[in-house]
């Protein structure tokens, strides 16, 4: 079974150098415990010295595919990553920063079922199993047989420890690749974000009135003060099953 | 002076009045009829005008899922958004998952104008898709907002790479010259406004001074397609393993538990994450890992009971967004009980103690 991990550099939250991203990393523990041969693969205009952490973490060779900095990483990785059964990237690139829009896109590209926010991935029969994250520490899991794309969660695994030998070891195998050229991106200077509002025709009495009462305000809560300690008891049960906030 | 010869002009400062179309108030001399107590009206239900009532020639979808039955403030704020860059001749659409029994003025009120209703089928997104681009045929809208978090997100991403639409994730702010999304070290980047639109918290302001026209078409059934991934169940992990930030369900100490062990002998009962207020934890009862609050955790439960905690700003920071707050407190008049939807008047021990024998019991007659 061929597994690729993809990898991207990170900008260190502190520092603002290039290192390894969370959710890539614990792609890259995940996919080494599982049997098959593993490639790691970057697509893009990193230098050697982003890709480093990669490296002395356990990556052992990455291939990179030199592209420019304005070409689409898409269709350099979708051709390069044909006939491999299965695909671990990192839920989010650059520490968390990215769109995480990758993998549904390489999943659509190469025809392959796709699993989200991969907590852990295990043989079962002929398919795979990956529990799944969700919000609110619910777990599902999903099934599905190869190929398959997974983004991985940053909590599924940790990779090993920072090693200068192994950095040593590590090589970087460059490819030429050519991708379609992006959409051009305007940055700007920081300030708040400015929230839509709806134009309103009210008078300012009516909303000096919506701002103290009436309006949209939450309604007070409900007081219990009668009643001993089991009928208040059974009031706030009546209150979690009402909304079904408890399963029984 | 002689007041009682003089004639004193007095105005009847409760003359009665009407409230005009425009929201004004407008006091017609001689007429008796109309409202003279203000305060009244103000807090009766306030009549919010329709937003537009067609001929619409253009639309946008937004696509929701709900939980238990309602749609949370990510999911208001993007029919918002909807709602606001509609424009006069602009529809709202809405697909709605998980929201078959919502009233036509409850759709009305989120500012829908018309709302597809389906049954959450659970794990479907290959249904889900086909159903989305019928929808996307039949109706054509210009632009399609999804929240995102969560099933939302997935689903939105999902649709972007099928339906190969332009996309824009994580979007802070719909300008006029386009849309923003932070880019970390350097403020913003500016991208065209994209098909679909993948809104983060904050974009829109959710409460809207209009109402949609609520109108509900037939509820759609899922088109049958094979799914590729199957779903082999869901589960909660037990509350006791789950961090603070992920649980659904949270039972909170403050200074009036002082009976540590049967507190936590009802967490588990009701299977629920333990947390404290900071008293509790800086007198060494709880770990710090369970503060809750402006220097603890800050928690996104469905349901939060706050058993002997007064509820100081510092405290209530952090339970900003739990839907359901339910205080028990001895102190009538202490903050957390503003805060609460449901506020008990008891002793946090008796209570404690009555409500694990009731939580046990009825645990053990669903079993049986
Ligand atoms: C910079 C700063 C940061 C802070 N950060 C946090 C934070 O992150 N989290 C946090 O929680 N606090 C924080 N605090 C502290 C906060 O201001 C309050 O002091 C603290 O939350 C109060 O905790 P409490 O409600 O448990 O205790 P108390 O204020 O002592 O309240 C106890 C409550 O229990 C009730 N009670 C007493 N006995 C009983 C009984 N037998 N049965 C029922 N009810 C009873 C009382 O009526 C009272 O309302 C911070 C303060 C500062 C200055
Ligand atoms: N240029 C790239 N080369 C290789 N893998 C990438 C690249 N960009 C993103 N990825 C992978 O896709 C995941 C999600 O990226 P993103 O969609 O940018 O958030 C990342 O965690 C990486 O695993």
């Amino acid at each position: 079974m061929k597994i690729a991990v993809l990898v991207s550099p990170a900008v260190h939250p502190v520092s603002g150098r290039p290192c390894a991203g969370e959710a890539d990393l614990a792609a890259l523990a995940l996919a080494q415990r599982l049997p098959g041969e593993l490639q790691v693969w970057y697509a893009g205009a990193a230098d050697d010295a982003a890709l480093a952490d990669y490296l002395a973490r356990g990556a052992g060779t990455i291939h990179s595919l030199n592209l420019s900095p304005d070409s689409d990483v898409l269709s350099a990785l979708g051709s390069a990553l044909q006939g491999v059964d299965m695909v671990l990237c990192g839920a989010r690139s650059g520490g968390g920063d990215g769109s995480g829009l990758l993998p549904y896109q390489l999943a659509e590209q190469l025809g392959a079922a796709l699993l989200p926010d991969v907590l852990d991935l295990s043989k079962s029969d002929r398919q795979w199993r990956a529990v799944q994250a969700l919000p609110k520490g619910v777990r599902r899991t999903l099934q599905a047989s190869l190929p398959l794309v997974a983004s991985v969660n940053p909590r599924a695994a940790t990779a090993p420890g920072w090693s200068y030998a192994r950095l040593q070891q590590g090589k970087i195998r460059r490819k030429a690749a050519t991708g379609a050229a992006l959409a051009p991106v305007v940055l700007e200077p920081s300030r708040r974000a400015r929230a839509l509002v709806a134009a309103s025709k009210v008078s300012g009495h009516a909303r000096m009135q919506g701002a103290i009462a009436g309006g949209d305000a939450k309604a007070a809560g409900v007081v219990v003060k009668q009643g001993d300690s089991v009928e208040k008891a059974q009031v706030v049960l009546d209150y979690l099953r009402q909304h079904q906030l408890v399963d029984f | 002076m002689d007041f009682s010869t003089q004639a004193i002009p007095r105005i009847d400062p409760r003359r009665p009045w009407v409230l005009g179309p425009s929201g004004l108030k407008r006091i017609v001399l001689g007429d008796d009829s109309g409202s003279r107590d203000a305060a009244m009206l103000a807090h009766g239900p306030a009549h919010k005008p329709l937003r537009s009532n067609g001929p619409f020639n253009q639309r946008l979808l937004v696509v929701a899922h709900a939980e238990r039955g309602q749609l949370d403030d990510a999911a208001r704020e993007a029919i918002a958004a909807a709602a606001i860059l509609a424009g006069k001749d602009g529809e709202v659409l809405a697909l709605l998952y998980g929201m078959e029994d919502a009233a036509p003025e409850a759709l009305a009120e989120l500012a829908v104008d018309r709302a597809l209703t389906v049954a959450d089928p659970g794990y479907a997104p290959e249904q889900k898709l086909a159903l989305l681009q019928q929808l996307l045929q039949q109706e054509s809208p210009h632009t399609v907002l999804f929240a995102d978090r969560g099933e939302d997100a997935d689903l939105g991403r999902r649709l972007a790479c099928r339906a190969r639409l332009s996309v824009v994730t994580d979007v802070v702010e719909i300008a006029a010259d386009g849309v923003r999304r932070r880019q970390p070290g350097a403020g913003f980047s500016l991208r065209e406004r994209a098909q679909l639109l993948l809104l983060a918290r904050g974009v829109a302001e959710a409460k809207l001074p209009f109402v949609g026209k609520g109108e509900r078409l037939q509820s759609a059934a899922l088109p049958a397609v094979s799914e590729q991934v199957q779903d082999l169940g869901s589960a909660a992990s037990p509350a006791s393993e789950l961090a603070l930030e992920e649980a659904d369900l949270i039972v909170s100490a403050g200074n009036g538990v002082s009976n540590v062990p049967g507190f936590l002998a009802l967490a588990e009962a009701l299977g629920a994450a333990v947390g404290a207020s900071r008293v509790a934890v800086d007198d060494g009862r709880f770990t710090r890992d369970k503060q809750v609050g402006a220097t603890g955790k800050t928690v996104q439960a469905s349901a939060y009971i706050a058993l002997g905690i007064s509820g100081a700003v510092q405290h209530l920071q952090g339970i900003k967004s739990c839907r359901h707050v339910i205080a028990v407190n001895l102190d009538a008049a202490a903050p957390m009980i503003k805060r609460a939807d449901l506020s008990i008047i008891d002793d946090c021990q008796s209570f404690i103690s009555a409500f694990e024998q009731l939580v046990r019991r009825e645990r053990k007659e669903k079993q049986v």
